[in-house]
């Protein structure tokens, strides 16, 4: 799969406008089952497509602000296995680089195109964890409990590897209920020791999290575009929350709210999202859209609330032509952001720095893929299926 | 006693006799007075408040009763050590019926709250006593006030240096989408207001952090953090205000970013110690550069330290001195320490991890009147937003066993953190930048391991602020972000991050 996105920013960051094209996203997924075990892998390209990062206003993250950044290499890679049921008790062990189990899904496999700027509160990826999971239930209802031990350091480059050293130093709990088909309730937890220093000794991270997904397809369930085909209707509330600080001791506090839907009718999609993040600011480095991957004190400059509205339009999707089993969804993606400071007098200033109290962008392109595409990703053994629907 | 009851009888029965001749009063009866008995009484305010180091003065009132007129001494017991207590006069003699009571309160006396007694006594007389209380408080700060600004509102304001009538101050970060620290800014600091006459853009940079000139005033040197671009900058100063850059080193361990650099001349030799930030996954770092050739900095060390970072050094006497956060204080012998250790190759002496760790600066104070060389001042940085809020310490150190040094007492602004220090070693005294809390002045000269049991805190340090070491306060007239401070036969400056460079009037005994 791959995004191809044509972003206008009015303006960008320091009153300038960019106009800028990306290939997003490309990753290559394999799921493999032979009994009991299961492989799944999804390997990103970005490091090679998206290096100076990607346009996404308020986005940050390992070193990049106000642009996404590219996801490693390896994204996931998980072998799970899973016991067969008995009396609807199920059981799975896990254990790779991939998604701890906290949150809710990887941006990349929900409606809209740009990430929302909750990524770093609401998912904590590309980490090598072993999770142990139990569900009780049958694919319409149930209830999972998974949790997890992995390395707190965040990648610091597409291409760099995990501190092996610090695995189970951090750890996630997540239990999912799902009262009837279609519908899942989800709540995490998550201790994250310092994320931003691959050494350790920065800010550890409390991590909470807390949803409510309804995605209810009729008709035709097969795959189209990065979603279930048809009449889709995809309801997500989400309210996730990061305490920086020393162990139990806060610091920092970040909140974000976020609710986002999808309808679908004969092929069209229309999405829209609400957000409301707040940020820590940090110092820029040369290049406006980079900061210090870590802290290089624990001063930020500044905390800031973003409030932000996108549209998204889905075309039918089509067949590519002369290349059999691949498709594309035409899209266009429209949004508006607002930046308030929290803390004042700070040295981060929105309105000076953007030099506009509201940041505009209009993307528009093509969304490809081939083959059989998997509708979320992050869930690994009894937690695959069928909770994955 | 007999008397008196005789007395009360005989009236008793004079109101009788009154009462049953109604208004048929032929034969008028004198009614019987008892006779006066002489005595005293005495009267004092409830408590009497004053400064350690000065003095108090309440009024002391006895009335005198029954006709007694003798003279009446004044005592006072129950004096807490550190206090004296006088009177004026300390005799009532005549018709005199107050007295002064001065309190006189030394500096060493304990912040206290102590009952005391003063007695008069007259002859013949019943002696009476009344008490109050003396309520010693510490010396409050003295609010300083500016003297001038050279006002930066285009850039972030960092560090500062003044040598004789010159200033340099650094930048820092992005103000405005414009304003980037890539800027050195001289100025003429003759005059009260700081004057600018000069900006030197550094290439390639974004953040500024020290400066300094060199002993022989002939060198700037400025660190640059910002990773990938991060280094050293090094000008000749043909004058104090024109400099010429000689190099702007760029590549090697330097680029991760220099956090700090302190220029010191070991054996001759002139070094740039720098901090440098963990990045990319590398840990953090002293690097050591030598400038014998300043137009070709040389790597003459390089050592992984600090626990995340490390942030400032010091050096003087051969010793060399690393804030390393997590892990505390660092001493390391480069030539003075009689390990055997060098620039080159320091040797670590000792370690202390000072309570809250997150070490920003060490100073070693070398006090010229008490001859001593016992203490290092720490700055505890703490979490904060910069521009609105800090958190940290000043810590004390007694390094008297240097390789067993100890952590003795301690300096708390509550809402302020401190960065960094100039001391004016002569007087005594510790200048102390402390970001949204201005500048404090700490009177540190003495012994400062030594009070009493009320003037520590909980963990057994002992608290300046209760020790009445607090001088001065400077706050400016409106939000201000204190980086740095330094003190100078001139006079005192502070880099303001919002507004400035500051000329402040230092304190003085």
């Amino acid at each position: 799969m791959g995004v191809g996105a044509l972003t206008h920013a009015v303006p960008g960051v320091l009153g300038a406008n960019a106009t800028e094209a990306y290939l997003t996203q490309p990753n290559a997924m394999l799921r493999a089952r032979g009994g009991p075990l299961t492989v799944t892998s999804t390997i990103n390209f970005e490091g090679y497509t998206l290096q100076r990062g990607e346009l996404n206003a308020g986005i940050y993250g390992e070193g990049y602000v106000d642009r996404r950044h590219p996801h490693t290499l390896v994204h996931e890679f998980m072998v799970s296995v899973t016991s067969a049921a008995r009396r609807h008790v199920r059981a799975s062990l896990a254990a790779g680089k991939g998604f701890t189990p906290y949150g809710t899904d990887d941006p990349m496999m929900r409606p809209l195109v740009k990430y929302p700027v909750n990524h770093h509160h609401a998912q904590i990826v590309e980490r090598v964890l072993a999770v142990g999971a139990v569900a009780v239930g049958t694919e319409a209802r149930g209830l999972a409990l998974e949790h997890a031990f992995f390395n707190g350091d965040e990648p610091v480059g597409p291409f760099k590897g995990p501190q092996w050293s610090r695995f189970g130093d951090s750890r996630s709990t997540r239990v999912t209920l799902m009262p009837v088909r279609g519908m899942e309730l989800q709540a995490s937890r998550a201790f994250v020791r310092s994320p931003g220093i691959t050494q350790g000794g920065a800010f550890d991270h409390t991590q909470s999290s807390a949803s409510l997904r309804v995605d209810r397809t009729g008709g035709d369930q097969a795959m189209r575009g990065h979603r279930m085909a048809s009449e889709r209707r995809y309801l997500l509330l989400e309210f996730a929350r990061t305490d920086e600080g020393f162990g139990k001791d806060r610091v920092f506090r970040f909140n974000s709210v976020l609710a986002e839907g999808l309808v679908e009718h004969r092929g069209w999609g229309l999405a829209a999202r609400a957000e409301r993040t707040d940020r820590p600011e940090n110092e820029r480095l040369l290049d406006p859209f980079r900061i210090a991957n870590g802290h290089i004190d624990f001063q930020i400059i500044g905390i800031t609330r973003w409030s932000l509205g996108t549209l998204h339009l889905d075309a039918p999707s089509r067949g590519v032509p002369w290349i059999a089993k691949m498709r594309a969804v035409a899209y266009v993606e429209a949004g508006g952001a607002r930046a308030t400071a929290l803390r004042t007098p700070a040295v981060f200033v929105p309105r000076e720095f953007y030099g506009a109290g509201t940041l505009w962008s209009i993307t528009a392109g093509l969304r490809v893929h081939a083959g059989t595409m998997q509708n979320r990703m992050g869930r690994y053994g009894i937690l695959a299926a069928p909770f994955s629907r | 006693m007999m008397r008196t009851r005789l007395v009360t009888a005989l009236a008793l029965a004079t109101v009788a006799l009154c009462g049953c001749g109604g208004g048929n009063n032929d034969s008028p009866v004198t009614p019987l007075t008892p006779a006066p008995v002489p005595g005293i009484a005495v009267a004092i305010g409830s408590s009497l408040t004053v400064v350690r180091g000065a003095s108090g003065v309440a009024t002391f009132t006895v009335t005198r009763a029954g006709g007694y007129t003798g003279a009446i001494s004044l005592a006072a017991t129950g004096v807490p050590l550190g206090a004296t207590v006088t009177f004026d006069p300390s005799t009532l003699t005549g018709s005199v019926s107050t007295s002064n009571i001065i309190v006189t309160v030394t500096s060493a006396a304990v912040a206290a709250t102590s009952p005391i007694t003063v007695v008069a006594a007259g002859t013949g007389v019943q002696s009476k006593s009344a008490q109050f209380s003396l309520i010693v408080t510490v010396p409050s700060a003295v609010t300083l006030t500016a003297l001038g600004l050279g006002a930066v509102p285009d850039r972030y304001t960092a560090e500062v240096w003044v040598r004789n009538t010159t200033a340099y101050t650094t930048t820092w970060g992005t103000r405005g989408g414009t304003g980037r620290g890539n800027a050195i800014k001289i100025w003429d600091v003759s005059a009260n207001a700081p004057a600018l006459i000069d900006s030197v853009i550094v290439a390639n940079a974004s953040t500024l952090g020290d400066v300094q000139v060199s002993d022989d005033g002939s060198l700037l040197v400025a660190a640059i953090e910002s990773n990938p671009n991060g280094g050293l900058a090094v000008y000749q100063l043909d004058t104090p205000r024109s400099a010429r850059l000689l190099v702007r080193t760029t590549g090697g361990e330097l680029q991760f970013g220099v956090h700090t650099a302190e220029i010191a001349r070991v054996n001759g030799v002139l070094y740039a110690f720098c901090a440098i930030d963990p990045a990319n996954g590398v840990p953090a770092r002293l690097v050591i550069v030598s400038l014998a050739n300043p137009s070709q900095p040389v790597t003459v060390s390089s050592l992984q330290m600090g626990s995340p970072y490390i942030h400032d050094v010091f050096v003087r006497d051969g010793l060399l001195f690393t804030g390393e956060w997590n892990d505390g204080i660092g001493i390391w012998d480069i030539g003075g320490g009689g390990t055997g250790g060098t620039v080159a190759n320091p040797k670590r002496v000792a370690r202390l991890a000072t309570i809250g760790g997150k070490v920003h600066n060490v100073w070693w104070y070398h006090d010229p009147v008490a001859n001593s060389k016992r203490y290092l001042f720490v700055g505890e940085e703490g979490p904060g937003v910069i521009g609105s809020s800090s958190i940290g310490d000043i810590h004390v150190v007694d390094i008297s066993t240097i390789a067993a040094p100890a952590e003795v007492a301690r300096f708390n602004v509550a809402g302020g953190g401190t960065h960094n220090f100039s001391v004016d070693e002569a007087n005594g005294f510790l200048y102390a930048a402390y970001y949204n809390a201005g500048v404090r002045v700490l009177d540190v000269r003495g012994d400062l391991g030594s009070c009493t049991a009320t003037q520590k805190t909980t963990d057994g340090r002992c608290d300046l602020t209760l020790m009445g070491r607090a001088k001065a306060t400077f706050s400016g007239s409106g939000p201000v972000y204190v980086w740095g401070v330094q003190w100078t036969p001139i006079g005192l400056f502070a880099s303001d991050m919002l507004n400035g460079l500051w000329r402040i009037p230092p304190v003085s005994r």
